[in-house]
């Protein structure tokens, strides 16, 4: 039976995942299933009596809902709607640059904060209003806007990047400094390609009115809190002043401070921003939780091992099956969470990538940049459905705007693939 | 079951479910300013609080994801493959769905059952995690159990309010339950 125990384990999980159960209840109940096919009833026993307690029983786990609710503090503290209208009395007007605007802000709101999808709804809530008044083409609006959401993966500090972390052993300063570099590429992709959009249809966002010198001036005001947040944060943990647990925690009491300082905030405020943050923390570590009973499975059936020398025995170019683990990647990101696809796929596909000579810091940066060409493709594609509902428009019309930032982003996945360094090189010069 | 005990019972596990969100939720932002104390501590007066560490790690992390599990499970917000597909009729669906939860609550209420009794054993035992403060185990344990208890109950909860519904609505695959999606009025 235990030769059967891993296709039973997989059928299972998709059932159960088609069904529509959870993907966290998921994994837990099919690996129970092959653990006890496997090693009996009182091993799963054991595992369940103990795994539980200890699998996330950690101090640097704090870190998921200390940056989760630095970023309801900054939601709340309006810094974020700023950030915007500082930057498009900047770049306002430029070709498309009230987009540009949104894709500068989305790299902003990443600085400060770790989630995607409350940049999308942030930007969704600020610009796009701005760029229908100016005579924007809605597609353009809402595409530029769902994409920009996703840079909130990418730019530290990032809850994605946490998790990784986490999974796969790895430092999680390191991976914050090697997303430094990709999110200014990747920021800069997008806004390539909102010139080339507005480049060849400049009908798609008619110039704007020029913002006069003081008015420019007036608007940076909001630079003041951006930075203190991102140097509290990435500063203090690329200099290695505090580690990334210290540094969420600072972060989340700096954004508290800023929401306090501008009168954003009650005592029923805080209790909710904390709420939103514990449920989303919860949401998260179930699927890590039931991550570990798989890993038994996992372990106990050797699968990983049998997958690596059968993968490398395949005489295929390490390149080749690379370019397989990344539509592995972008398949499953039309369907499933990152943080699911993250636990269910790193203990199985790293040890794999490690083998063929690829380092774990840049294949980790490499997942969450193809994690957020799943946010914006169909059917899940969560931040178009968040950039949908806060604007009222069909999901289909915000999938056609995002569809040129997409192809956009497959260009600067292969320009990270081909020079590694620019991932690499910013976290070799830390301590 | 009958309908009314089953919408007391509802309302009964919300309320708990609500009040343990709102306790993690404050014990949230305590845990976050204890940090920020401790790293001050360390940095400004060299006297870090050693206790906070071992807090955070045995209890505060697992008070999060447990405490808040059940009521994330109430208001729909665990990750699930965000696919409907409909390759069988609604009851079958709607059947195999149920299967599912129950062995799901199975497992939990399982799980939650091992670990509590862990829990009264390490209590009777006096059990404490090994270190410079001598923390209690059963009440991390209790936590868990706590938690999952909860969720199973949940779980157990909504398939029982499905099924009084079903009954009420008549013939099985009828009414509501016809129209929904795949997923509909399981609530889960």
């Amino acid at each position: 039976m235990s030769d059967l125990a891993v296709p039973i384990v997989v059928g299972l999980l998709c059932l159960l995942l088609v069904l529509r159960i959870p993907v966290a209840f998921a994994i837990l109940l099919s690996a129970s299933v092959g653990l006890w096919l496997v090693a009996g009833a009182d091993v799963l026993t054991g595992i369940l009596a103990t795994t539980p307690v200890s699998a996330v029983a950690s101090y640097e786990f704090v870190t998921v809902p200390m940056f989760l609710l630095m970023a309801e503090f900054v939601i709340i503290s309006g810094i974020a709607d700023g950030i915007f209208r500082a930057a498009a009395a900047w770049v306002g007007r430029l070709p498309g640059g009230l987009a540009i605007a949104a894709a500068l802000a989305g790299a902003g709101f990443g600085a400060i904060s770790g989630s995607s999808t409350a940049a999308a709804a942030t930007l969704s809530a600020t610009s796009v209003p701005a760029m229908l008044r100016e005579g924007y083409e809605p597609r353009l609006s809402y595409g530029v806007v769902a994409i920009s959401g996703t840079l909130a993966m990418l730019i530290p500090p990032s809850v994605a990047m946490v998790l990784y972390g986490l999974i796969a052993d790895v430092s999680i300063g390191a991976m914050f400094i090697g997303g430094v570099i990709p999110g200014i590429i990747v920021a800069g992709t997008i806004i390539l390609t909102v010139l080339v959009l507005v480049w060849i249809d400049p009908a798609k966002a008619p110039r704007i009115r020029s913002y006069s010198l003081g008015d420019r001036i007036v608007a940076l005001k909001v630079a003041g809190p951006m930075v203190f947040l991102f140097l509290g944060v990435t500063g203090m943990i690329y200099s290695g002043v505090a580690t990334p647990t210290e540094a969420s925690a600072l972060g989340a009491i700096g954004a508290f401070a800023i929401a306090l300082a501008m009168g954003r905030i009650t005592g029923a405020g805080m209790v909710e921003a904390a709420y939103q943050a514990g449920r989303t923390t919860c949401m998260i570590l179930m699927v890590v939780m039931a991550a570990h009973v798989l890993a038994y499975f996992l372990v106990l059936t050797s699968v990983t091992d049998d997958l690596v020398h059968w993968v490398t025995g395949l005489g295929l170019p390490p390149w080749g099956i690379l370019l397989v683990i990344y539509l592995i990647y972008l398949v499953l990101g039309c369907f499933l969470d990152l943080a699911a696809i993250l636990v269910l796929t790193v203990p199985v596909i790293l040890p794999l990538v490690t083998a063929l000579g690829y380092d774990p810091i840049w294949f980790g940066v490499m997942v969450i940049v193809i994690g957020e060409v799943g946010l914006v493709t169909p059917p899940v594609g969560l931040n178009v459905f968040v950039v949908a509902r806060v604007t009222k428009q069909p999901v289909g019309e915000v999938f056609r705007g995002v569809t040129p930032h997409v192809f956009a982003h497959l260009v600067a996945i292969a320009l990270l693939t081909i020079f590694p360094d620019l991932v690499l090189w910013l976290p070799r010069t830390m301590d | 079951m009958t309908a009314p005990a089953a919408t007391l019972a509802e309302r009964g596990l919300a309320l708990v479910e609500l009040w343990l969100a709102r306790l993690t939720a404050i014990a949230t932002l305590l845990v976050m300013l204890v940090i920020v104390a401790d790293v001050a501590g360390r940095y400004l007066f060299a006297s870090p609080m050693g206790w906070v560490y071992d807090i955070v790690s045995i209890y505060f992390i697992n008070l999060v994801l447990y405490f808040m599990a059940s009521e994330t499970l109430r208001t729909g917000a665990h990750i699930a493959l965000d696919l409907r597909l409909r390759v069988l009729p609604v009851w079958a669906w709607q059947g195999l769905r149920v299967l599912a939860w129950l062995a799901v609550a199975a497992a939990l209420g399982w799980s939650a059952w091992t670990i509590g009794a862990a829990g009264i054993e390490a209590w009777h035992a006096g059990d404490v995690h090994p270190g410079l403060y001598e923390w209690p185990v059963w009440l991390e344990k209790a936590i868990v159990a706590l938690g999952l208890a909860m969720l199973a109950c949940r779980i157990l909860l909504r398939i029982g309010l499905y099924l009084v519904q079903r009954r009420t609505a008549g013939l099985p695959g009828s009414g509501a339950a016809a129209n929904g999606g795949p997923g509909g009025d399981l609530g889960l």
